[in-house]
């Protein structure tokens, strides 16, 4: 009798741990059983030492191609299997390989797919899709068949994915390009290529032999096949295209009969024109300036209209003060380097009759948007920010050019209006900027025979606000012994200057022209 | 005596059957909140409230996870850009992400033909990323400008490792924003700006 409370307390006891412990197993099993379409089939027939052979992974346009080691794993099939370390590489995708639960996730393009080792299931963001051959887990990577490259990721990041079992080699073509079209149009006496682009790109246009025209594409990404034109038609004797890593060149070779030609945006700077004139008298005028530049961003390209002229040229020796740039492993100031090339230019170009400005007269640190200010109040038609490079060894070598990328400029959407805000004022002068740096990278270069890194782009912050012409020039490395000791020589530094003022009346003359020859009379 | 030690008893055993039932109540209360803990915990993993990669596969085997990125390191004379793939530990979340890719950013190539284009003794002190914005803010210690070789070529380097390393892997993050001890600087040695956020589009 007494017994029997203590008997039920226990009775009670027992149903209390009963119902955590089946909590306590329910509730990490809750997921698994909510997931139970992911559960595996049945593993298919591995065939574990299938031999490797080599597929070749080949891009239309933009990157080079290269090879990955391939097996056909699935005993009884032909299907090839990449390994998802491949289809990252090539697609540029993310990957999250989990051993334990033998569970591959796969993110590209903002879409997030779970593959399952053995299982046909895809998961493709909540939604299922189902693949012939099941991917496979081997040497700790899951291996994918090449069905998935062609009906997921293909469509996934928007490019087109062909597969040639013949010679087993997987073509990915981008559709990333943004040069995609190629039109000729003729009329009586003129011939009209027309180049269409996803996005507004500048151009510049080259004529160093008279049967050829080089559109140089700062930017652009072309698709070669649809730009490749074997024929002739109206003027035009054949075009065809080449990519470069920042950049992309059209060649379009033209007949004798040409006698002009111009360029131009058109369709909201989606398109650039050139346009063919036949040469009419018989006497070949010389069609354009040397070379022609253009950045399209609207219709109406924006420096066309800016008068030219070139009177006062502005030198920005960079750095100085408490600042002093890079120094070298013999302990040369880049400050210093700086300002007595920029004192050698002033003297030559003053002797040439141009009024020169120095941003910097002294050893003093001066803000770079003040260097900027400095040159508009000037009224200065050039600028010129003179800089020595920098690495982390010995190593680098060479000189470059660059002019303004106005990366994140305009605000998406946005055009500029008559007034442009002081951080973007640069970019009205971005064709002409370009002109320059590549002339004066190429008179450096041939006068110094040093190492041509080329003309490049970069945000500085200098170049932005200056409302003229403006380049920077790294004329050379002093992290480089070799270079150091040449920038220290004299007569080296005068060469340098020498190239430069050269350069800057090159440019004068090829956008004055008619004036720069009236002045010599 | 006899009675009142009958009495007492009674009266102990019906205390103690009276404990034992609380016990078996507070028991079962406690086993249906770890239940309904359960249920609600997985629920709140569903798809679509997924941010971040992998999220769904957070639990204690998060962590044998790994995560192939490409990295991108200048060469040795700055002449081109290399790529390196890696596996790096992940348990799938950006943040942590970021901060192991700038990471190995700084460690370097593995191969000698590249180099690290991260000033010697550099730190990320924070990395997050925004989902809203689809921005990323990484922090660096003030390594990354005092100890910054200089010139054009090194700073366009830093800049291109760090924000095309990004741009590659994390296709969820458009624009970028470096900082160098907690506050945005002019420039890293006096040439590229970095006061506006950097478009990853560009250096990808």
């Amino acid at each position: 009798m007494a017994r029997r409370p203590i008997d039920v307390t226990h009775r009670w006891l027992a149903v209390c741990a009963m119902l955590v412990a089946l909590a306590a197993v329910l509730s990490p099993a809750a997921p698994a059983l909510a997931a139970r379409g992911e559960i595996p089939e049945a593993e298919p027939r591995l065939d574990p030492g299938a031999p490797q052979i080599e597929v070749t992974i080949g891009f239309h346009g933009l990157r080079d191609g290269f090879g990955v080691p391939g097996r056909r794993l699935l005993a009884g099939s032909t299907e090839v299997y990449l390994p998802s370390s491949a289809m990252a590489t090539i697609f540029r995708a993310g990957r999250y390989w989990q051993e334990s639960l033998r569970r591959l996730t796969v993110r590209a393009r903002g879409n997030t797919f779970r593959l399952t080792a053995g299982s046909r299931l895809i998961d493709m963001d909540g939604r299922a899709m189902l693949l012939r051959t099941p991917p496979l887990a081997v040497d700790g990577d899951l291996w994918l068949p090449v069905e998935f490259m062609l009906s997921v990721m293909g469509p996934t990041v928007g490019e087109m994915v062909a597969w040639d079992p013949a010679e087993r080699e997987l073509t990915v073509g981008s559709s990333e390009f943004n040069v995609t079209g190629l039109r000729i149009s003729t009329q009586t006496r003129s011939t009209l290529v027309r180049l269409s682009c996803t996005e507004p790109l500048g151009w510049r246009a080259d004529t160093r032999r008279r049967d050829l025209i080089v559109l140089k594409i700062y930017g652009g990404e072309v698709d070669r096949g649809a730009l490749t034109f074997g024929r002739s038609r109206g003027l035009v004797r054949g075009v065809e295209a080449r990519q470069y890593s920042d950049h992309a060149k059209v060649y379009v070779r033209i007949s004798d009969l040409v006698g002009s030609f111009r360029t131009y945006s058109a369709a909201g700077g989606r398109e650039i024109v050139l346009a063919l004139e036949e040469n009419v008298g018989g006497a070949l005028p010389d069609p354009q300036p040397h070379g022609h530049v253009n950045m399209a961003a609207s219709e109406a390209p924006r420096d066309v209209t800016l008068p030219v002229r070139v009177r006062t040229v502005v030198l920005d020796p960079g750095h100085g003060g408490g600042e002093p740039g890079r120094v070298g492993p013999d302990g040369t100031l880049e400050k210093e380097i700086n300002l007595k090339v920029a004192r050698e230019l002033e003297k030559i170009l003053e002797k040439k009759g141009l009024r020169v400005v120095l941003t910097r007269e002294q050893d003093r640190l001066i803000g770079l948007d003040e260097r900027a200010e400095a040159a508009n109040r000037a009224g200065g038609d050039i600028f010129v920010s003179i800089h020595a490079n920098g690495w982390f060894n010995g190593e680098a070598r060479g000189i470059e050019t660059y002019f303004l990328d106005p990366a994140g400029g305009f605000p998406e959407g946005e055009e500029p209006g008559l007034f442009l805000p002081w951080e973007q004022v640069q970019e009205r002068h971005l064709a002409r900027s370009s002109d320059l740096a590549e002339i004066l990278q190429a008179a450096l270069v041939a006068r110094t025979g040093a190492f041509d890194r080329g003309v490049r782009r970069g945000g500085y912050r200098v170049l932005r606000s200056v409302d003229m012409p403006a380049v920077l020039v790294e004329m050379g490395f002093l992290s480089n012994r070799d270079e150091e000791r040449k920038l220290n020589d004299k007569n080296y530094r005068r060469r340098l200057a020498e190239a430069m003022a050269e350069a800057l009346l090159t440019f004068r003359e090829r956008y004055e022209g008619t004036v720069a020859e009236e002045e010599e009379r | 005596m006899t009675r009142s030690d009958g009495e007492r008893r009674r009266t102990a055993s019906a205390s103690r059957s009276g404990r034992g039932f609380w016990i078996a109540l507070l028991g079962i209360l406690g086993g249906l909140a770890l239940l309904v803990a359960g249920m609600l915990w997985h629920l709140s993993r569903a798809p679509g409230e997924e941010s971040s990669l992998l999220a769904v596969d957070a639990g204690p085997e998060e962590l044998s996870g790994t995560r192939g990125v490409v990295l991108v390191f200048p060469n040795r004379d700055a002449t081109r850009e290399i790529t390196e793939e890696r596996q790096l530990p992940s348990r799938g979340r950006i943040d942590e992400d970021l901060l192991a890719v700038v990471n190995a950013l700084i460690e370097g190539p593995s191969g000698g033909s590249g180099v690290s284009a991260l000033p010697p003794g550099t730190r990320v002190l924070s990395a997050f990323h925004d989902a809203d914005s689809r921005q990323a803010v990484i922090d660096f210690s003030r390594e990354l400008v005092t100890a910054h070789p200089g010139g054009s070529a090194s700073e366009q380097a830093t800049l291109a490792s760090i924000l095309g390393t990004i741009g590659l892997n994390f296709p969820e993050i458009e624009t970028c924003i470096l900082l160098v001890d907690g506050a945005q600087v002019e420039t890293l040695a006096g040439h590229i700006g970095m006061d506006r956020p950097f478009e990853l589009r560009r250096w990808r």
